[in-house]
């Protein structure tokens, strides 16, 4: 049995899946937040499944991209639960588990994440032979450029993810090609990311808790301020400090 | 049969996990700091925090779980800062905390940060018991708090503006310190006069345990900025010194008013401004005068650590103050807010 974490964007979804079916899934959209509700979300949805927490054989999460506290209040549950139930865990994609939503089709699939000030993460993603293939390694755009990228070769596109608020109103008549889905299909799903997640089961693909990181494509804006200021000191940009970790104990 | 606390800590820019024996014997308490990594910033970056925290909140556990020759399996309850402090910071221990206490069935524990620094006394003074009055100062409080038993506190008096270690660390900026200045403020003074310029002590009428430290602040900057206008020459250390007096004067005398009110005669103090080497000899001799008992700081109860979590978790437990996993972090609250769900 494993259990998936998705909290990258605004939905809060967990689901349980053994090696044949999908057991349960919880997902709600209700503006109430992670921290409140990851936790008891997944004891509801273990109690109703009839499933006890040592049945769990692995944890599935999102690592982003998405909001960067929702991503880090997921992981950091993961990583918690993982280490303590001492059980594989594995990290995939907000983009990569999105995808998955949608099932075989001949349009082309690109997920939109949110990435604030009219630009979107995007993702896209095509079917050949059955199975989803990534098409190209996911990239920040301003959401405008991304539907003119689609316009100029007439491309037929899917798109799904809550960047959907950032091209929604940029859409035009003419752009009969271009379809945004369902309000039901186009949420991150925890189903979804098992999905996705099945893959790095079957290879093995594990992630260690003890440094396992979001994948935030962005880095902070106050480093990328402070790089820009010191630019032409590659003294000051060559300074790389690191944490630095004791043992207090003893120290009362 | 002993009781063993597991806590952690990540309000601001230290990621903490301790184990403790009974309370008030630290078996560990592995902190891992980000300091060198603000430094660069002037400050701590929130969001470059709750990045190294996702970062460093299981290797932290693990090492003290490891340090501590103990297993999950022997922990007894989890206790967990749920504020104050950064939020996105914060949450990274409240989520992991909370992973942890439903993955085992481990009881979970609300710790706020603030009643932590209060009980860092206890693991500093095994012999110390309530009552007593503290003196909390740190980077983001100023307070004069009554602990009048283990769960019972009376906040005297708080700031209404700038904590007295904001203070410090602002006007060491100004000065040309890095971060965190405070440090740096303390050394300089000791080579100052104290009575070489007179700032200004807010709220100093008997009887107010409020504090006030705005008015220091810019009376200082301006100090500074009207004898560089004039081109006149800085004597830094004399700054540092008079404005060190001028903090340390407002909370020694509003700590010694306040132990006289009370009639309390044991004093100890908390918070990272605890560590200031001025502060700490005048509150010592005041108390000599007085004829209190003053409980000396140690180093525990300057740095943000979870072994004095812990030591509150402990206490908390004991009264069968619990959380449940809905818990959540809050930015600002208040000391005794209620965490713990009633039975």
């Amino acid at each position: 049995m494993w259990l998936g974490i998705e909290t990258s964007s605004l939905v809060s979804s967990v689901a349980l899946m053994d090696e044949h079916n999908l057991i349960g899934e919880l997902t709600i959209q209700a503006g109430l937040t992670h921290s409140e509700q990851l936790v008891p979300h997944i004891d509801m949805l273990l109690r109703a499944s009839q499933v006890e927490r040592n049945e769990l054989k692995g944890i599935v999460v999102s690592i982003g991209p998405g909001s960067f506290t929702g991503l880090r209040i997921g992981m950091g549950t993961a990583k918690a639960m993982a280490y303590a139930l001492q059980i594989p865990l594995y990290g995939v994609m907000t983009m990569d588990s999105l995808a998955h939503n949608v099932s075989y089709t001949d349009h082309t699939i690109c997920t939109v994440i949110d990435a604030q000030k009219k630009h979107v993460y995007a993702g896209i993603y095509q079917y050949e032979s059955h199975e989803l293939v990534c098409k190209e390694e996911p990239f920040v755009i301003p959401a405008s450029d991304l539907l003119d990228r689609f316009r100029a070769n007439d491309d037929k596109v899917l798109f799904l993810g809550d960047g959907i608020k950032r091209i929604e109103k940029l859409l035009e008549a003419k752009d009969t090609n271009l379809t945004i889905l369902d309000i039901s299909q186009r949420i991150p799903k925890a189903s979804s990311l098992l999905l996705a997640g099945r893959k790095l089961i079957d290879t093995n693909e594990v992630s260690d808790p003890m440094d396992m990181v979001p994948y935030y494509i962005r880095r902070s804006e106050a480093e990328v301020l402070w790089e820009e200021r010191h630019k032409d000191n590659p003294a000051m940009l060559s300074q790389n400090p690191t944490v630095v970790v004791t043992e207090a104990a003893g120290a009362e | 049969m002993s009781i063993y606390t597991l806590a952690l800590e990540s309000s601001c820019d230290e990621t903490s996990a301790s184990v403790l024996k009974d309370g008030r014997t630290v078996l560990s308490n592995v902190i891992s700091s980000q300091v060198p990594i603000h430094r660069k910033f002037g400050g701590v970056v929130p969001e470059i925090a709750s990045r190294h925290h996702i970062e460093q909140v299981i290797p932290v556990i693990d090492q003290a779980l490891r340090d501590a020759n103990v297993t999950l399996q022997d922990i007894d309850h989890i206790g967990v800062t749920y504020g104050p402090g950064l939020v996105g910071a914060l949450l990274v221990g409240v989520a992991a905390a909370k992973g942890l206490s439903f993955a085992t069935g481990i009881p979970l524990v609300p710790v706020h940060h603030m009643e932590g620094h209060i009980f860092a006394n206890f693991l500093a003074n095994p012999e110390l018991e309530p009552p007593f009055l503290s003196l909390v100062v740190s980077g983001g409080h100023t307070m004069l708090v009554h602990v009048k038993g283990y769960e019972e506190f009376d906040i005297l008096g708080q700031t209404r503006d700038d904590a007295a270690g904001e203070a410090f660390d602002k006007i060491a900026r100004v000065m040309g310190f890095p971060y965190p200045g405070g440090p740096h403020i303390d050394a300089l003074a000791a080579e100052g006069d104290a009575n070489a310029i007179e700032f200004p002590k807010a709220l100093s009428e008997p009887g107010n345990f409020e504090f006030s430290f705005s008015g220091l602040k810019s009376a200082v900057l301006n100090y500074l900025n009207s004898k560089q206008q004039k081109n006149e020459p800085i004597n830094q250390a004399d700054v540092a010194a008079s404005f060190q007096k001028a903090i340390v004067d407002v909370l020694v005398e509003k700590t010694k008013d306040a132990a006289h009110t009370l009639g309390e005669t044991c004093i100890t103090i908390a918070g990272g401004v605890s560590a200031n080497k001025g502060l700490q000899q005048a509150l010592e001799a005041m108390c000599q005068e007085e004829g209190f008992t003053y409980y000396k700081p140690h180093k525990i109860l300057s740095t943000d650590n979870a072994a004095m979590i812990g030591c509150r978790a402990y206490y908390m437990a004991k009264a069968g103050k619990f959380g449940d996993l809905t818990l959540n972090a809050k930015p600002s609250v208040e000391i005794g807010h209620v965490s713990w769900k009633e039975d």
